[in-house]
């Protein structure tokens, strides 16, 4: 799938480019803030084995859009005769633009094999804010780090530099995930990530001492966050806990807090279907 | 004669230097070196803090060797990785700063961050003062240098052979993680040491892992010890700076 957003007047506007299932996206909605709401579907109702999908979305100047999905991405079990998974995101926000990439969580099924990688371009004075939950498994099915491969790349790169860089594989029946040196006795993992191109260091670091007060006040001995600024131009929130309903809390408030004091605006919560 | 006596000499040679090149390691590697190692505990005083490495005498030495022996394939083996590329570029004469910048934006927490670029750059200065090699006065100037990438580049212009030097790198983070450990938790001198001597196979398959990957290929995964630095600001008492 290929999205664009452009700024038309005073709002902007969804042009799907390329649309082949099982993506769909049915059309742009326009919340308080003059954002083109998108809700991504996907038809089969998850990630099958064999599949490879690509999702690209352009935010060109000045643009403000939103992207979601309508629940959470499954990755079902890999059948024998079937290659691994794989999504390939490119994400480019233009001058002036600010994209919200705000998807449900993804649950890797036991037996499960999946590839994705993120990339993320920031013009000058460009805004991002992302988030990825990912979860151990079928948590309420007893389905705990049963899945064969987990594989993951993300970058978030200005025009001058790498800002963040993530790449990691999870094999747990190699190595075992539940390690101090990796996830802990955590279920859900989840970081967030508010990127500026136009604003100063220091006022990261503001953001980053005040986040880390809420996250201090959050934390407990069933979910931890903390925020951390990255090496220029953005901060990253990260959580690790042990039930959905703390993610997904955690991360509303410190979105609302850091769109707050980057943006100088309200968080509006995607409006889900269900 | 001759012949006989000269290839002795050569080898007398090859020998000295070797043994020249283990003292500048030992040297260089040596968890006493001052350059700050001992400040930074990068991220091990928050999961002492919060339990995730037990802190029971019973239960302390074995849950720390499962934690450095698991990160010994997760961030040492990048650092490791790092430590490689970089002295391979010292003995072509590549610049690093993009090694650098790649490492810069890999380290998501700050003080991590920060704490390896504090020992990359007071780790090169003092190598720059004790040997008058050009190359280690222009590196000295760098700003944005990572501990492992200064650690591989400074022994790849002292001709170091390139798995000494990763190995003796692996070798130092472990002993510093050990040492940060024995302030932090309920380990005595022998326990410590035995985790050291036993760690040896894994920091051998570190540094054999680090022969195949690439920076580019390196993957890393730590969200709780990333997580544990980013909150140890945030602890009510600190004994390290990270």
């Amino acid at each position: 799938m290929e999205l664009k957003f452009a700024r038309e007047g005073d709002c902007t506007r969804m042009f799907v480019l390329a649309q082949e299932p099982p993506w769909r996206a049915i059309r742009a909605f326009r919340n308080a803030q003059d954002q083109a709401l998108v809700h991504l579907h996907n038809v089969s109702g998850g990630v099958l084995g064999g599949d490879s999908l690509h999702l690209s979305i352009d935010a060109a100047m000045s643009a403000r859009a939103q992207v979601t999905s309508v629940g959470a991405t499954r990755i079902y079990r890999r059948r024998p005769d079937r290659a691994a998974a794989s999504l390939c995101t490119t994400i480019r926000v233009g001058d002036g633009a600010l994209l919200e990439y705000l998807p449900d969580a993804i649950i890797p099924f036991a037996g499960s094999r999946f590839s994705q990688s993120t990339s993320v371009s920031l013009a000058r004075n460009a805004g991002f804010i992302g988030w990825e939950t990912i979860a151990a498994g079928r948590i309420a099915s007893g389905e705990v780090f049963a899945f064969d491969f987990f594989h993951s790349e993300c970058s978030i790169r200005s025009e001058t530099r790498a800002l963040a860089l993530e790449r990691y594989s999870l094999i747990p029946a190699e190595r075992d995930p539940r390690s101090a040196a990796r996830w802990g006795r955590f279920r859900y993992t989840t970081t967030l990530y508010v990127c500026h191109t136009g604003v100063a260091q220091h006022r990261w670091r503001d953001l980053e001492s005040r986040l880390n007060d809420l996250a201090m006040n959050r934390s407990s001995a069933s979910g931890r966050w903390a925020a951390s600024t990255l090496v220029a131009n953005g901060l990253v929130v990260r959580g690790l806990a042990l039930e959905a309903h703390e993610v997904a809390a955690g991360l509303q408030t410190f979105w609302s807090h850091a769109k707050q004091e980057i943006w100088s605006e309200a968080a509006i919560p995607p409006r889900k279907i269900n | 004669m001759l012949y006989f006596r000269a290839c002795r000499c050569k080898l007398m040679a090859v020998y000295c230097l070797s043994s020249l090149a283990i003292l500048q390691v030992l040297q260089f590697a040596d968890s006493a070196l001052p350059v700050g190692s001992i400040s930074h505990s990068l991220g091990l005083e928050v999961l002492a803090f919060d339990e995730d490495i037990a802190n029971s005498v019973e239960r302390c030495p074995a849950s720390l060797y499962s934690y450095i022996a698991d990160s010994l394939t997760e961030t040492l083996l990048l650092d490791a990785v790092f430590c490689r590329q970089a002295h391979s570029r010292a003995s072509r004469g590549i610049a690093i700063d993009d090694l650098n910048e790649h490492m810069s934006a890999l380290r998501l927490a700050r003080e991590s961050r920060e704490a390896s670029l504090s020992l990359g750059r007071r780790f090169v200065a003092l190598a720059a003062a004790l040997h008058p090699y050009p190359a280690l006065s222009g590196l000295a100037i760098h700003q944005e240098l990572h501990h492992s990438v200064a650690f591989g580049y400074v022994l790849g212009i002292f001709g170091v052979d390139p798995d000494l030097t990763v190995s003796a790198f692996i070798h130092q983070c472990v002993l510093n993680t050990i040492s940060a450990a024995q302030r932090l938790l309920p380990l005595g001198q022998t326990q410590a040491s035995r985790i050291a001597w036993d760690l040896k196979p894994a920091m051998l398959e570190t540094l054999e892992q680090s022969r195949s990957e690439s920076v580019s290929t390196v993957c890393a995964f730590a969200h709780l010890p990333e997580l544990a630095s980013m909150r140890h600001a945030c602890l009510p008492t600190r004994l390290f700076i990270s």
